[in-house]
């Protein structure tokens, strides 16, 4: 039985951590991947440690700890990508592999990833928690601790970028 | 397909195929847990840094470029919003309502109370704004200079804090950001007085009006924003809004030719966002005189033609192409050695 804490009000929730984990853990690996860290399951297990280390002072609210689940999941992919020292010489954020696609659906994806790739780590994180999470910008703004404001250029301007590159490799 | 389409789908589809083993992945973080496993530490972590980079708007990749005042001035508001002389109804054409339900689609205006109502309408740029609180709730009104509503926000007092409820904003006659007008697809001199060009164009002195229109931003106050064209060191550049907050746009190809998508310009990115736009506007630049002509193609409707730019000391020319986004197919740059033609979508 493990030990919540909520409100500084110690109760006992078994599994509580547990449910959080089994409830999302999937779902924050493929969130780091999508951001471009390239040991996403570590990021996941290094946020969770995070969590429950907080515990004590968390909002038990359902929303409220998902939003400080995310924020924690981005904030540690962002560590990462400031503190990593060995430049990697593979700069592709996704992995594509080399199946055929005879509707072409495969090409347009990694092209897509591709321009994704290199995007500024901010408009990709507001792309993907906007395209892939499907969150309002409002909640966007507090996973990425700025203004919603802020989301909202850096989701357009990463539309534009991606737009315009997408458009290059029709050209060319 | 849209980008935002094609973005979604191959998002979509790269997560589906990273593979998660939940119970491995739990239990190697139990046995973290368990053996007393803190948070890893990692040296010089500070995210003010981070934040502070993420803050700065001054560049952006691509051939786009935020004023580097622009947006700190535009975040800030008027110096200060005048309360009172507000009108009860909207005189707008139309007025878009976002419950809390809706807000899961457009969420692009969420003012706050925590501040105070004055704060509130400072910081979503309000000429001037009214506020009334009875019991448990309270309604913000927002108005323009000369006193037309923009838009209503409706709070409910929960504990020691205000929610909002609902807000109900000024669009255009299609729920979008333009104000209507006549003859919108003509681009040119309007009835507001066009912002100058000094501070917002490289040269000037040899800028060229290119468009003046107003716009509905976020919280349904009007704007307007002017357009100018001038040289710039690669070629010639656009730049669009307000002196004290505008966007330029220089090629993205030095040598022209080639279509580029600047309904940017057009419309401010940040207001655009999520908001129904009609309108799309292509520039391609000339730079040596060697195009003929440039037009829009559409299997629904006739060829619409570019308006030619150019002004005074200018070595070379700019084509703009204003049009209705689902009427333009493909865009024709016909030019002394021949044609070529460019996807539009």
């Amino acid at each position: 039985m493990q030990v919540m804490e909520t409100r500084g009000t110690r109760v006992e929730q078994p599994d509580a951590f547990d449910a959080l984990f089994f409830g999302h853990a999937a779902r924050m690996v493929r969130l780091a991947r999508l951001l471009g860290d390239d040991d996403p399951e570590d990021v996941v297990q290094e946020s969770f440690c995070k969590v429950y280390a907080a515990r004590g002072r968390l909002d038990p609210d359902e929303r409220r700890l998902l939003a400080y689940l995310h924020r924690t999941v981005v904030n540690e992919v962002r560590s990462r990508h400031r503190h990593r020292q060995v430049v990697r010489r593979d700069a592709h954020l996704f992995h594509t592999d080399d199946a055929h696609d005879p509707t072409g659906s495969h090409d347009d994806r990694a092209a897509v990833q591709q321009a994704l790739a290199g995007l500024p780590p901010r408009q990709r994180e507001a792309l993907v928690l906007r395209y892939w999470m499907d969150l309002p910008l409002a909640e966007i703004a507090e996973v990425m601790g700025v203004r919603p404001g802020t989301v909202k250029s850096q989701v357009s301007r990463g539309l534009e970028v991606l737009g315009r590159v997408l458009r290059e490799g029709v050209e060319r | 397909m849209s980008v935002e389409e094609r973005l979604a789908r191959a998002l979509h589809e790269e997560a589906d195929a990273v593979d998660v083993d939940v119970q491995r992945l739990h239990a190697r973080t139990r046995s973290r847990l368990d053996a007393g496993a803190r948070p890893r530490p990692r040296a010089g972590r500070s995210w003010v840094p981070l934040l502070a980079v993420g803050a700065v708007l001054l560049v952006v990749a691509g051939g786009l470029a935020l004023d580097r005042l622009g947006d700190a001035v535009r975040s800030l508001g008027p110096a200060a919003s005048r309360r009172g002389g507000v009108a009860d109804a909207f005189t707008c054409p139309r007025q878009v309502t976002v419950d809390d339900a809706g807000r899961k689609r457009d969420d692009s205006f969420l003012p706050t109370l925590e501040y105070g109502p004055a704060a509130a309408a400072r910081e979503l740029g309000a000429p001037r704004y009214d506020y009334d609180e009875r019991g448990d709730r309270a309604t913000l009104r927002l108005g323009n200079a000369d006193g037309s509503l923009a838009s209503t926000a409706r709070f409910a007092r929960t504990g020691d804090r205000w929610d909002l409820v609902t807000t109900t904003k000024c669009a255009g006659q299609d729920g979008g950001i333009l104000v209507p007008g006549a003859r919108p697809l003509r681009l040119g001199r309007r009835d507001a007085t066009p912002y100058p060009a000094r501070g917002m164009a490289d040269r000037p002195d040899r800028a060229v009006l290119v468009d003046d229109r107003s716009y509905y931003d976020t919280a349904g106050l009007v704007h307007h924003r002017t357009m100018w064209a001038s040289p710039c060191e690669k070629g010639i550049c656009l730049s669009a809004g307000r002196p004290t907050s505008f966007i330029a746009w220089t090629p993205d190809h030095p040598r022209g030719l080639v279509p580029e998508d600047v309904t940017a310009v057009l419309l401010p990115p940040d207001d655009a966002t999520g908001r129904p736009n009609p309108y799309v506007l292509w520039a391609v630049l000339d730079p040596d005189g060697s195009v003929r002509d440039v037009h829009g193609t559409s299997t629904h409707g006739p060829d619409t033609a570019a308006v030619r730019v150019a002004g005074p000391g200018w070595t070379g020319r700019l084509y703009l192409l204003l049009q209705r986004g689902d009427a333009l197919d493909e865009i024709v740059v016909r030019t002394t050695s021949g044609s070529a033609t460019y996807p539009a979508r």
